[in-house]
């Protein structure tokens, strides 16, 4: 018997949450061949699935190798889709640049955050790391993006991150974009002290602060 | 009068000794931030040069602990034919990955790398710092660890960490294969940097093991096997261990005394009697005052309370150094490592 759009969804995303790459895909292929709708096969399936592991991230089940796992298939699955994603179905998406902060090479975290935000719909900016403060402003307004996030692994590069937002209000543009900062030895006091307005201490919550900076519920 | 070093030796022993030792640097950067060095330029520079400024830094906030060559850990990577970045920001960073495929592991020349003039130099500067450290008119010797790191980071650092991440999954030949020449890669760095007289200790730090990256069960899986090999076939030297492991790895502390390493440094995200009750006085335990919220952020009469607390929960039956709970930036007041330090040093009243 056919499987219903809604179990074929549910599937899809159990797939993510578990890791499989081939299923996903499989799935997905699925979705094209019965003509569900691309963007809400991704919407309704993957992304879900996304979700689930980005909680259970949150609540230490899962970990960096199962959350670059679940992303890995919930890309495969994008993959097969997108090609087929109605035009007019694009909604205006959210632009964020991201990057980690000069002098700062780890860039795990910012790829993570970068994974969860694509699936939750926002368009990323990839600045890579050991990014000075001046090309997060540049690129910031280059792309007309709504969020700046800054990403630091060491507790000797966190100080660049204020040196964004000074930058920003030299040139008379603070109130252009919201400042979002996050990683390993950054918290939300040090993120009050530099003047940021969003702080995330990981990546799955980092979703949900960009929805708030953007006044998305 | 008992030394720094003597004292280090007692808890390293599990003993209570006449106050709690401290050190100050986990990284290797600090000392030189202070002094307006960087390490590149000091490579051009005689290795006593670098040994005295870590020396003498270590010396001015009365640290009992001192480990040379954290912060330079990247030269090992260099040495196997890695590019690596020198950083105005802290310790040298690797610019691009050596392996790709599970062939190029097979590339690496393990016995070249000690022919790598960077790494002589880091022995020579261990060396002229034991020299500093045993002179004639320092009357108190310190504590001196070699400082490297663990298996599983090496992994990381040859192949990348995310993608070391997913071949715990998808590639689990290529990371046994990798596992295996990064122990030997350890164990011959540590051999090499033990060569040095006078060295009392081995300094491992694991920063991707964290319990903020992988789970216990790759815990168990893949980072403690390297460790163990690591500590057994270094034990015929006789030296105390120390490994520093990131995050809050509170739920895999039960693991690390089946290694035979001696004592762990913990972050500051661990809570300390927690730990010492897992730990049940099996080996030591160190850490862990926050380096960013407490040791930079607050005033030195606060450095001095939170530290107060720290010792309060841990070291009360010995086995326990005082430590920060990871690197601390150039950004400290030296007045606040200070306050840190009188914390440690006037606790001992109520050991």
């Amino acid at each position: 018997m056919e499987k219903t759009k809604e179990e074929l969804y549910s599937e899809m995303s159990g797939a993510v949450v578990n890791m499989e790459e081939e299923l996903s895909v499989q799935l997905s292929q699925k979705a094209v061949e019965f003509g569900y709708d691309a963007f809400e096969a991704i919407d309704q399936g993957l992304a879900k699935g996304m979700e689930q592991a980005g909680r259970f991230f949150d609540e230490g089940e899962y970990f960096v190798p199962e959350l670059l796992m679940c992303a890995d298939a919930l890309s495969a699955g994008v993959e097969i889709l997108k090609p087929y994603i109605k035009t007019e179905q694009h909604e205006e998406k959210h632009k964020i640049v991201i990057g980690v902060i000069a002098g700062d090479t780890h860039d795990i975290g910012k790829n993570l955050v970068k994974l969860m935000l694509s699936s939750a719909g926002f368009e990323v900016i990839d600045l890579g790391r050991d990014v000075p403060p001046s090309v997060f402003v540049e690129q910031a307004v280059k792309e007309n993006a709504k969020i700046i996030m800054i990403s630091s692994l060491m507790t000797t590069t966190m100080d660049g991150m204020a040196d964004v937002i000074n930058l920003l209000n030299e040139k008379g543009i603070r109130n252009e974009f919201k400042v979002a900062v996050g990683g390993g030895p950054v918290s939300r006091r040090f993120a009050d002290k530099i003047g940021a307005d969003g702080y995330s201490s990981n990546a799955n919550q980092a979703i949900k602060m960009a929805n708030e900076l953007i006044g998305r519920q | 009068m008992t030394t720094s070093r003597e004292i280090v030796n007692e808890v390293f022993a599990l003993k209570k000794p006449e106050r709690v030792p401290l050190g100050i640097c986990l990284g290797g950067s600090y000392p030189f931030f202070v002094e307006g060095v960087d390490l590149q330029n000091l490579l051009s520079e005689s290795p006593s040069r670098a040994a005295e400024i870590f020396y003498r830094v270590n010396e001015r906030v009365n640290a009992d602990f001192v480990t040379v060559g954290t912060g330079a850990t990247a030269f090992l990577i260099d040495a196997l034919g890695g590019e690596i970045g020198f950083s105005k920001n802290g310790a040298p960073e690797i610019v691009s990955l050596l392996i790709h495929s599970i062939d190029d592991i097979d590339k690496l020349n393990l016995q070249a790398v000690f022919q790598s003039e960077k790494l002589k130099w880091l022995r020579a500067v261990a060396a002229e710092t034991v020299k500093l450290n045993e002179d004639k008119h320092n009357n108190n010797q310190r504590s001196l660890f070699v400082s490297g790191r663990a298996p599983f980071t090496l992994a990381g650092q040859l192949l990348g960490l995310e993608i070391l991440s997913k071949s715990l999954y998808k590639n689990k030949p290529l990371v046994e294969k990798l596992l295996t020449f990064t122990t030997e890669l350890s164990i011959a760095y540590y051999k090499f940097m033990l060569e040095v007289k006078g060295i009392d200790g081995i300094f491992i730090a694991d920063p991707s093991a964290s319990g903020d990256v992988v789970s216990t069960k790759h815990f168990e899986t893949f980072v403690i096997p390297g460790l163990t090999a690591v500590i057994e076939r270094l034990s015929s030297y006789h030296k105390n261990s120390l490994i520093h492991i990131c995050g809050n790895i509170t739920d895999r502390l039960h693991l690390l005394p089946q290694t035979g390493i001696k004592m762990v440094s913990v972050d500051s995200k661990v809570d300390l009697r927690n730990a010492k009750r897992i730990l049940n006085g099996k080996i030591g335990l160190a850490g862990n005052v926050n380096p960013v919220f407490v040791l930079e952020e607050k005033n030195a009469d606060e450095v001095y309370i939170e530290t107060k607390k720290c010792l309060d929960d841990a070291a009360g039956d010995g086995g326990f150094m005082l430590l920060p709970g990871c690197d601390i930036s150039a950004k400290v007041p030296e007045k606040n490592i200070r306050a840190f330090a009188l914390a440690a040093h006037q606790w001992r009243n109520s050991l």
